[in-house]
């Protein structure tokens, strides 16, 4: 069990791990608040 | 002789670049008041993931004659559109450079840093990370205390 868990931690691991992560987040953004793009930052979407 | 030459020429070239006149470009208008925007916004599929978008454009966006929104580049009160994402892309690229940094040099003061190259030890990561958050505060006081660049007797320099 261990060793899997070092496995995990091997730098390729968390560099995917952490892309899915920051991926997981922009998406959650875009749900969230679409049509936020330049021109739209801090301004109320309809 | 020389000198007298290099001014003239500098004179020539100072007056004959003149700086391109900055006129708005008054094609664009708003893009609720663009036909071919209105066009578009019409044919599109019928959701919330097409109607909020286009409804957002309309009311801030400048569209052209092809119904997109255009990036203004020409009007300050629109500067922001172009600042921001600059100011989060070098935010967010001085994040991961500083992190990446601070996580190496840490990790040298450790019994061994190679293996911490291989194996990420996610706490101290987690750590930089959070170090790296407060990176332009932390690049400045580095900055000042010397300790950002190297000094001057570290740096070789090759015999004349």
């Amino acid at each position: 069990m261990q060793y899997f868990q070092k496995y995990l931690t091997s730098a390729p691991l968390v560099a995917t791990f952490t892309l899915i992560i920051i991926a997981t987040f922009l998406i959650l953004i875009q749900l969230n608040f679409p049509g936020l793009q330049y021109g739209t930052y801090f301004k109320p979407v309809p | 002789m020389k000198r007298l030459f290099a001014l003239v020429l500098t004179l020539f070239i100072w007056f004959s670049i003149v700086p391109a006149a900055s006129a708005e470009n008054a094609s664009l208008v708003p893009c609720s008041e663009s036909p071919a925007f209105q066009e578009r916004m019409k044919s599109s599929p019928d959701s919330y993931y097409f109607n909020k978008p286009f409804e957002a454009y309309a009311q801030h966006e400048l569209c052209g004659e092809d119904g997109l929104p255009h990036l203004v580049l020409d009007r300050l009160d629109r500067a922001g559109d172009v600042l921001l994402p600059i100011g989060i892309f070098l935010y967010v690229a001085g994040l991961i450079g500083w992190t990446g940094r601070s996580y190496l040099r840490a990790t040298k003061k450790g019994p061994s840093p190679e293996q911490k190259e291989i194996f990420i030890d996610l706490p101290l990561a987690l750590q930089s990370v959070l170090k790296g958050l407060t990176w332009p505060a932390l690049a400045v006081q580095e900055l000042l205390s010397g300790e950002l660049t190297a000094k001057e007797g570290d740096i070789p320099v090759s015999p004349r």
